[in-house]
């Protein structure tokens, strides 16, 4: 994992924070990272107000970053509380951090990690028509079948991008074959 | 039995073809061909009036005809008598008749082609390319190991769109696709175009 010192040196500083107050702080810490609270519950708390701001944001951010960290290590609670036992957090908070880790982990990989990665726009849906071409102001007696395809691709932002295009017979043949060859690929990796 | 009808104009422009010789005659409608198929050149017809000895305002009008001919009966896919019942409206000489025919008969499946081109349709797929990756980590997860495909699709207006897509969308899509697919074998279908027919 890395941390800076001064993450580290948040967990030392949380001996400076009333015990009492330890469980609010974990539930603002883990409330914000879920994105169920934010920081505006500071003001309604009035235990956590009177913490010295200073003190307050040091060990916020750290041990936000800690947590953060821990999860994009993929660090399971065992791990992490391995992990706290080496540094100079005190052992009942520690252990509380852990409990309240372990419920909440996978939750905010979901949320935060995987929606700040970097992607191309990404296949959602697929929908298919089939026409029946009789004739057009150029030319009669056209007699063939005609395929759209209109695909639904998502970007980053969640905007949904629509892709439309046509293909005979012939080209969605070509079209099935290639993708089953893609589909195939996978398969022989597993 | 579906003919072509002229209107006066062009049956008068049409009959200009009777004063010539074959030769002549024949020349133009080549011009005619090849001005259908695109190569439309004004100093060309200027050239084959002066050459033979035309007024070009004629010429010109002749070609026009000659090009709706062809056009109309390309559109309709006429039938060798269709054609040459149309034809009789300008009452032409049996070698004029016969060159007439020849040209359209040669040439028809091209025209055919291009009056495809320009009808109405939506940009086509040219092609489809797809890499299997395995995402491994980014600057915020790490230990992943997700397969992921990358897709590249081309159309006919030259449009190039990047896409991702996971297992589960690709196999769903391939589904989806090979259903539409099999419609086209299917007993509805065979039905309506027989209908149509």
């Amino acid at each position: 994992m890395e941390l800076s010192k001064t993450n580290l040196n948040s967990l030392s500083l949380l001996k400076k924070i009333p015990k009492s107050v330890h469980q609010e702080l974990l539930s603002l810490i883990f409330g914000v990272l879920l994105q169920q609270a934010d920081e505006t519950e500071i003001e309604k708390s009035q235990s956590l107000k009177q913490i010295d701001s200073t003190l307050l944001k040091e060990v916020f951010s750290g041990l936000i970053t800690i947590v953060i960290q821990a999860v994009k290590a993929n660090l399971n609670a065992k791990s992490l509380a391995q992990f706290l036992k080496d540094t100079s957090a005190p052992a009942e908070f520690a252990g509380l951090l852990v409990t309240a880790y372990g419920k909440t982990f996978q939750k905010i990989k979901e949320i935060h990690l995987e929606t700040t990665g970097f992607y191309l726009k990404k296949l959602i849906d697929i929908n298919w028509r089939m026409d029946y071409i009789i004739k057009s102001n150029k030319i009669e007696q056209i007699d063939k079948p005609v395929y759209f395809i209109d695909l639904n691709l998502q970007k980053k932002d969640g905007q949904i991008e629509k892709l439309k295009f046509s293909c005979d017979t012939n080209q969605l043949q070509d079209l099935v074959t290639t993708l089953k060859d893609a589909v195939l690929a996978k398969k022989s990796l597993k | 039995m579906v003919i072509i009808y002229f209107n006066n104009e062009q049956k008068e422009d049409l009959q200009f073809l009777q004063e010539l010789s074959f030769e002549v005659g024949s020349k133009i409608v080549q011009v005619s061909i090849d001005f259908f198929k695109g190569n439309y050149n004004p100093k060309l017809l200027q050239n084959v009036s002066t050459k033979l000895n035309l007024p070009q305002l004629k010429v010109e009008r002749c070609v026009y005809a000659l090009s709706y001919l062809f056009t109309e009966s390309s559109k309709l896919s006429l039938s060798k008598s269709d054609f040459l019942e149309s034809v009789n409206a300008i009452s032409p000489t049996k070698e004029i008749e016969e060159c007439l025919l020849e040209s359209y008969q040669k040439n028809r499946e091209e025209m055919r082609r291009i009056l495809s081109e320009m009808s109405l349709k939506l940009p086509s797929i040219d092609s489809l390319q797809w890499r299997l990756d395995v995402q491994i980590s980014s600057r915020r997860t790490s230990n992943e190991a997700k397969p992921v495909y990358l897709l590249k699709l081309k159309t006919s207006d030259n449009r190039t769109v990047w896409f991702q897509a996971d297992y589960n969308e690709l196999e769903s899509m391939t589904n989806q696709l090979e259903i539409a697919l099999k419609e086209s074998k299917s007993q509805h279908y065979k039905r309506i175009k027989k209908y149509i027919k």
